[in-house]
This record gives C-alpha cells, sequence and structure tokens, in this order.
C-alpha cells in the first residue's frame, strides 16, 4: 500500500535522526514513548522475517548485557549487597536495562526502515553520485540467484557422480560410507522427482547432522569442490556479459534511472515536520530534557511526569508514518 | 575479593567530567559516522573517476556477488563464512582497489538480504581493509606459514573493527568495562573465523589463484582503454 509516495532521501534523513535519537535519549519516559510508538510503526507496517530471525540473537544479547553489566561496573551510590562483600549497584542495573533498550530501538528502527525504503530507492539516491558502483551493486543483484542455481546444478552432478563411485566399490564400505550412499541415494531420487531442490539448506543439514570427522571431512571437500567450480563458471560467462554490455555501448551514454522521483507537496510537509520537531527537541537536548544522569548517582523519578513543550514535539516528530499508514488504510477501505 | 572490588571501582571512576557528558557521546558518534561514510565515499569516487573498463565493472560485481553467496550460504553457522576467503583472494590476485571494492561492497550488498542498518558501514570498512591489506601483503603469501597467520589475525580485526558500532550502546562514550566485556564476548566467534579463514587459505589457497589469475589475465590484459567504447553520437 503506497498511495502516497515520499521522496528516499527524506525517509533517509528522517531514519538518521532517528537512530541519532536511539542513542541520545537516556530518559525513561522519552525511552519508552519511542518504544510504543515504534511497535505500534512495526504493527501498521507488517513484521518481517528478518525481524524474527534478529530477535533469536537479540533476547540472548540483551540478557547477557543486563546481567554482566552490574558484575563488571561497580560505580553508583546506590549499593545492594548480595553476600558478605560482594554488592552489585542499582545504577548498573539500570544502565545495562537502558543499554538493552537503546540496542532495541536501533533495530526496531532499521527494521522499520527496510520496509519502508526498497534497495532499488536507495540506490536511486546513490546513482546520481556513484553511477559505476550502483550499477556493480544492481549486476551483483543479479548475479547471486545466477551464481545459485549453478550451485545448485553442480551439486546435483557432483553427487551422481559420487553415486557411481560408491557403488562400484561397496563390499569395502562402513558404516559412515553407509549413510553417505543412503543421503545420496535420497538426493538422486530428489533429483529425479523435484528439480528445485533447497541447495543450502540441505547442504548445512548435512554439515550439521553427521557427526563423524570423516565424513566432516567429506562433505567439506564437496563443498570446496563445488565452490571452486562455481567461481570458475562463473568468472568464465561473467566475460560474455562484459563483452555483450561492451557491444551494445554501455559506456556510450550516461546512465538513466528507470525510478524518478519529484519533491512533491507532501514531501515538503514531511520536511517540515522533521525541521520545526527536531528544532524544538535540540533546544530541550541543550537543556538537559530527555536525559538523565546515571552516573555516579541515579537523579530520576517516576514523579516527574515530562509534560512539557519537548515532549509534545518528541511525539510529534514520530507520529509522521503512523499518520501515512492509518491514512493510507483508511483510503484503501473506501 | 575485595581487592578486585576497589580495582575495577578505581577503573571506572577515573573518567573526567568531559568524556561523561551526553554531548560528548553524540558528537563522537556523528563524526565516527560521517568520517566513515565520507571515507568510503572518497574511495569509491576515486574508483569512478578512473572511468574504469566494461570488463572490470562485471569482474567486481562478479566477485562481489561470489562473495555475498558464499555469507547468506553459511549464515546458519555462526562465525564460518566463505567471504572473507574470496576477499582476502582477490585483494592477493588483482591488487589493494579491487580488494576493498569488493570486500565493501560484499557487505553492503549482503546488508539488502540480512537487513541494513549502520552497522554495515563498519563491516564494510573491515572487508575492505582486509581485502587491502591482502593486496598489499601479496607478495608474502606464496609462505603458508604467513597465510595462516593472516587468516588468523584477520578474524580478530574483523570482529574488533565491526564492534566499535555497538560501543555506542553505552550512554558514556569512552568507558573501559563494556569495551572489555564487548571484546571478551566475540572472542570465541572471531576465532572460529580466524580458523575458518586460515584452513581455507590452507587448502583452497593454490586452486583459487590458479583460477583468479586465469580470470585476470583473460579480462584485464591489455585489450581494453576506457575511450574504447563505441559511441552512440557517431
Amino acid at each position: 500500500m503506497e498511495l502516497t509516495s515520499i521522496h528516499p532521501g527524506v525517509y533517509l534523513l528522517y531514519y538518521f535522526i532517528m537512530v541519532l535519537f536511539a542513542f541520545i535519549f537516556s530518559d525513561p519516559y522519552f525511552v519508552l514513548t519511542f518504544l510504543a510508538l515504534l511497535l505500534i510503526l512495526i504493527a501498521l507496517q507488517g513484521v518481517s522475517s528478518e525481524l524474527k530471525n534478529i530477535m533469536k540473537f537479540f533476547i540472548p544479547l540483551s540478557i547477557l548485557i543486563i546481567i554482566l553489566n552490574p558484575l563488571l561496573n561497580r560505580t553508583g551510590a546506590h549499593k545492594i549487597f548480595l553476600w558478605n562483600n560482594f554488592f552489585i549497584t542499582f545504577e548498573a542495573i539500570a544502565y545495562g536495562i537502558l543499554m538493552a533498550l537503546a540496542l532495541l530501538i536501533v533495530i526496531l528502527v532499521f527494521s522499520s526502515y527496510n520496509k519502508s525504503v526498497s534497495y532499488q530507492e536507495m540506490l536511486y539516491i546513490f546513482s546520481k553520485k556513484l553511477p559505476i558502483i550502483s550499477m556493480i551493486i544492481i549486476m551483483a543483484l543479479r548475479f547471486i540467484p545466477l551464481i545459485n542455481s549453478r550451485a545448485i546444478e553442480v551439486q546435483k552432478l557432483n553427487n551422481l557422480k559420487n553415486n557411481g563411485i560408491d557403488f562400484s566399490d561397496e563390499d569395502e564400505c562402513n558404516a559412515s560410507d553407509d549413510i553417505a550412499i543412503d543421503s545420496n541415494k535420497m538426493d538422486s531420487d530428489e533429483f529425479n522427482s523435484n528439480i528445485n531442490t533447497d541447495y543450502d539448506s540441505k547442504l548445512v543439514n548435512k554439515l550439521k547432522s553427521n557427526k563423524r570427522t570423516a565424513s566432516i571431512i567429506k562433505e567439506a571437500k564437496n563443498l570446496g569442490k563445488i565452490m571452486g567450480i562455481t567461481v570458475s563458471w562463473s568468472l568464465e560467462e561473467s566475460m560474455f556479459t562484459a563483452k555483450s554490455m561492451k557491444a551494445r555501448g554501455y559506456t556510450a551514454t550516461n546512465r538513466t534511472s528507470y525510478l524518478s522521483y519529484k519533491f512533491g507537496n507532501a514531501d515538503y510537509f514531511f520536511l517540515a515536520v522533521i525541521i520545526i520537531t527536531v528544532a524544538i527537541i535540540m533546544v530541550g537536548l541543550i537543556k538537559g530534557v530527555g536525559m538523565i544522569n546515571i552516573c555516579p548517582s541515579i537523579d530520576f523519578s517516576f514523579s516527574n511526569l515530562p509534560f512539557n513543550i519537548y515532549y509534545l514535539a518528541f511525539i510529534i516528530f514520530l507520529l509522521p508514518l503512523i499518520y501515512l499508514e492509518i491514512k493510507e488504510r483508511i483510503l484503501w477501505r473506501n | 575479593m575485595s581487592g578486585l572490588d576497589q580495582m575495577l571501582t578505581n577503573m571506572t571512576v577515573s573518567s573526567n567530567g568531559v568524556v561523561d557528558s551526553p554531548i560528548f557521546s553524540i558528537t563522537m558518534i556523528i563524526f565516527i559516522i560521517i568520517f566513515l561514510a565520507g571515507l568510503i565515499y572518497a574511495i569509491f569516487k576515486m574508483y569512478e573517476q578512473k572511468k574504469p573498463p566494461v570488463e572490470s565493472i562485471v569482474l567486481i560485481a562478479v566477485l562481489t556477488a561470489l562473495a555475498t553467496v558464499g555469507r547468506i550460504l553459511l549464515m546458519s553457522i555462526p562465525a564460518v563464512n566463505l567471504a572473507s576467503f574470496i576477499i582476502i583472494m582477490v585483494g592477493v590476485v588483482f591488487g589493494k582497489e579491487e580488494g576493498f571494492l569488493v570486500g565493501a561492497l560484499t557487505a553492503l550488498v549482503s546488508g539488502f538480504f540480512m537487513g541494513m542498518g549502520y552497522w554495515v558501514l563498519f563491516q564494510m570498512l573491515a572487508w575492505g581493509l582486509m581485502g587491502a591489506s591482502a593486496g598489499w601483503l601479496a607478495s608474502r603469501f606464496d609462505n603458508v606459514g604467513f597465510r595462516i597467520v593472516f587468516g588468523l589475525l584477520w578474524g580478530f580485526f574483523y570482529g574488533w573493527i565491526t564492534d566499535i558500532s555497538a560501543i555506542f550502546y553505552s550512554r558514556t562514550a569512552l568507558e573501559i568495562t563494556p569495551i572489555i566485556a564487548l571484546y571478551l564476548n566475540g572472542v570465541s566467534y572471531d576465532l572460529t573465523h580466524g580458523v575458518t579463514n586460515a584452513v581455507l587459505l590452507v587448502v583452497l589457497y593454490d586452486w583459487f589463484k590458479k583460477m583468479f589469475t586465469r580470470a585476470k589475465v583473460k579480462y584485464l590484459s591489455g585489450n581494453s582503454s576506457p575511450g574504447e567504447g563505441i559511441s552512440l553520437s557517431d
């Protein structure tokens, strides 16, 4: 759903400022507001599979930060004695939790960024300044599925060849070779029935499941062989690509972009909102609103409600994308 | 136990007021990000200024794609990737500049698949420097011992450079204990990365050098000057 198109440059600026704010703010009210509005935005945009993968790494990491920080960091006025002489400080715990929250917010900001700005839009920004580099990136993105399909083909040929060798000296096989033969038989069956076998996950599963070093070495050798053959094949083939590009006059004129964006009213409005709110927030930051001192003694209490113009500006700064998403939903329904 | 407490307390208290202030850390973050982006932009621009032939462009694209596949393929096994090995080999055979470009672009392109973020800048720098240093020391790579040391060391250097991005999360910029904790936390990861590099550099070095040299001779020897392309205006 993209009824209102925003210039990618504006998005880039907006998300850059959001990341900076994630590092700067330490007042729990500001941080929790940031987190809540971001979660609303991501719920509207849809949760990506990448985010789920990243969260698997994030949860253990954040637990590690929260546990390690009080153990290593002993500054702070409020000491909590666990036993005899061993103490941790309240400040260090608060510090660890705030660090983990900042990490979470940055991950969520980039997840939202990947939803809003596609790679083509990003390359559109670069292609004016760096035409050759953006060309290389686009070609590399094209080559990746091509190389993957070549690797699948090489692996299938390799499996067929190995089948022949293994069946010829079947008598002196040991247990590990039996396993290999079984898996190879399975592979050839799959090859006959289903051409689109998943190359990478199967290979990785094999690498993981075979505990014995002998079979691991065998698999590694196979992997190295497949990799080398794929590399040399791709290098040879790309020679034709180069010659073909040259023959069609690649260097003759400047490259033009398929996408084109112009600054519209929505962009100016968005930009104005960003500039005004960020200016107000910066004034607040210089006065010390939105940040708390943690070392040497924490100076925060939940009774100090931050209802001032800076907090309002901070909320308004986070709202435009949520507003756009909701507006598009309403327009889409009608 | 009390002695240890005393030591840790002294270590964390010793930083002065200027370094502790949040404004300092904000300035440092902005400065580092802009400096890195500018550095990488300048190197890319230097390559563009040379008006490289089409063969060189396609070659860098295909090598970047190969390294990216090597990274995405083994994504489920942490710290094991083939990308570093390919980047080192590109640096050895093709030279410093190609090594840097392929390294930096591999980080950028795999960022499109694995999630883009500001940490990609640090990965670009780390892999770029890996390729460039391999190009710089290319003449010594025939020695097996040197290859093992180089692969192992770059496992650690890569980890240390990319970990700079995580230091930003600590609110006071230059405190020593979070940094130590972070780097100790990464040791096993970096070691696995380094050992993978070293093993691949021992086992596959000769074969890949032969393949890449062949490609280099075939692509880049003598045939193409920049002005050679057909111009449509004639």
